[in-house]
């Protein structure tokens, strides 16, 4: 079955076709005809952002973007940025004598903290880099991020977007115009020549300042929101879940299989299961297109201008004709065949992909951000909690976890 | 192998890429500062995008899109997400004129 007819559960909008096979889902995201513009009620904080633009501008846009991960940028964040940060994260837990027993941690609060304080230093962000900032920071933006989540989440979104609307504007006072200004000054003291601009921070905020973007430059406010939705929400969201279902996977895994415990602290077979958690779990289960003119699938499915389709990723990353008859079967060693992506679509592809793929898996495919903190918990002894069960969330039709609370017993045996 | 003149020196500036067209083929030639020139299939193997418009670091090209890199003398790709090497062809600068040379079998195919 190449489509689906039946409409989308609960509340979400009626779409012409639900794309849930592999190659329909891969091919409707790099077709030029079908566009990111879908009325989701989430423009405000999203609207004008590369996100959501299209043609030329997006081009460019994508690569003044691309200067924060260009070269050896990805390098440079891991060896910068991500390890001092997991480190730092790491050391606070396993120094905190607490209560009685061993140093014990919500991975989901963990990650979140982690991916907040990895996000706020690409867009330039003051003083977010310990884990109480960066966690005052994760509550304070939550209202955003629930805002943001248009479709997917349950619940009044009318209220959900106004009070998203007002940390939105309590989000400029405290945390972007004090950065901004900073780097306006060091931008400046560049222009008149004290220095060069590779003097200045390696973030966002320093190529909004330095007027990389005359749309940036021309309406403010689109510069706070590419920092808002591209950075803060996307590389907190997604990244922090998907880091946790990799870890539960990683766990499950060798629990069944006691010899693989030993490639705990591998970064290949890590990075073998964070591309299988992805695949399986990706938190994003539908992504939306308009179509702007008539398209053809190569599979026969004809999408006719101005319909809204939805394209379904769990079902094709879970495509059994792609995957093989153990789609389903999470399995950290799975071969795929030439040209098909071991993560399937859980980053998008076409001009749209999400920019986090260098930082999730490392340019190389296995120095990611996500298979060092999962070589870090694992050197440092992460078991499951041996009396709190870890929740799923509820209210959403993101399958992440709420709570994932783990213990640390030291190094790994 | 069928030799094309494909540009002049002065058209491909060292630390430059410029896109040429040979036979029916889309080619990005590079520019690497006291290394030479190069050339590989302008557009990447990962999407339909042109290497020719991304960034020349060291003697790898960059895809302006996903930031895929491939090594301009061998075409082995160096990072995600390609997956797939790219194609390279042999240049030859006699005087000002720059020569790409290019399988028979592959001039009007591919």
């Amino acid at each position: 079955m190449q489509t689906v007819s039946e409409p989308l559960p609960g509340d979400l909008p009626q779409v012409a076709h639900r794309l849930t096979r592999y190659h329909d889902v891969l091919e409707a995201f790099r077709s030029p005809a079908l566009s990111t513009l879908v009325n989701d009620g989430t423009e405000p904080f999203r609207g004008g952002t590369v996100l959501r633009i299209e043609g030329e501008s997006h081009h460019k846009r994508r690569k003044t973007l691309g200067r924060l991960l260009r070269g050896d940028g990805d390098r440079w964040f891991r060896e910068e940025v991500l390890f001092p940060t997991i480190r730092r994260n790491l050391d606070r837990v396993l120094g905190d004598p607490g209560h009685a027993g061993p140093p014990s941690v919500d991975t989901v609060v963990f990650a979140r903290q982690a991916f907040f304080q990895l996000a706020a230093s690409l867009i330039g962000l003051s003083d977010v880099d310990d884990g109480d900032r960066a966690d005052e920071l994760r509550q304070f933006y939550a209202p955003v991020q629930a805002a943001m989540g248009g479709w997917m989440e349950g619940g009044d979104r009318e209220a959900r977007v106004r009070r998203g609307l007002e940390v939105k504007e309590e989000f400029r006072r405290r945390y972007y115009e004090p950065a901004y200004a900073e780097h306006a000054r060091l931008a400046e003291a560049v222009a008149q020549g004290a220095g060069s601009s590779d003097d200045l921070p390696h973030d966002l905020l320093s190529l909004i300042t330095s007027g990389a973007d005359p749309a940036w430059t021309a309406e403010p406010d689109l510069a706070m929101r590419e920092s808002m939705t591209d950075m803060l929400n996307a590389g907190t969201s997604s990244t922090s879940a998907t880091l946790v279902w990799a870890l539960h996977e990683t766990l499950a895994w060798i629990d069944a299989h006691p010899d693989d415990r030993a490639l705990a602290t591998d970064a290949t077979f890590l990075s073998g299961a964070v591309q299988e958690s992805l695949r399986m779990h990706t938190t994003l289960p539908l992504f939306f297109r308009t179509a702007v003119e008539n398209v053809e699938l190569s599979s026969g499915t004809l999408i006719h201008a101005g319909e809204l389709i939805a394209l379904e990723i769990n079902r094709a990353n879970r495509d059994t004709s792609v995957f093989g008859p153990d789609a389903d079967v999470y399995n950290p060693r799975r071969q795929v065949a030439p040209g098909v992506y071991p993560y399937g679509v859980a980053f998008g592809s076409g001009r749209h992909m999400c920019f986090g793929l260098p930082i999730v898996l490392g340019s190389d495919g296995v120095n990611g951000s996500h298979t060092q903190l999962l070589k870090a918990f694992f050197e440092a002894g992460i078991e499951p909690h041996p009396t709190e069960a870890p929740a799923k969330k509820q209210e959403t039709m993101r399958d992440t976890w709420e709570s994932y609370p783990v213990v640390f017993r030291g190094r790994a045996r | 192998m069928a030799r094309h003149q494909v540009a002049e020196l002065g058209d491909v500036p060292p630390g430059t890429l410029r896109r040429v067209a040979v036979s029916g083929r889309d080619l990005c030639l590079a520019h690497v500062p006291d290394v030479g020139l190069f050339a590989i299939d302008d557009v990447c193997t990962h999407e339909h995008a042109l290497l020719s418009d991304g960034e020349l670091i060291g003697c790898e090209v960059e895809c302006p899109e996903h930031f895929s890199r491939f090594d301009l003398r061998t075409g082995k790709v160096h990072s995600l997400p390609a997956m797939d090497d790219t194609r390279t062809y042999d240049v030859v600068v006699e005087g000002s004129d720059i020569f790409v040379e290019i399988p028979e079998s592959n001039a009007e195919t591919s």
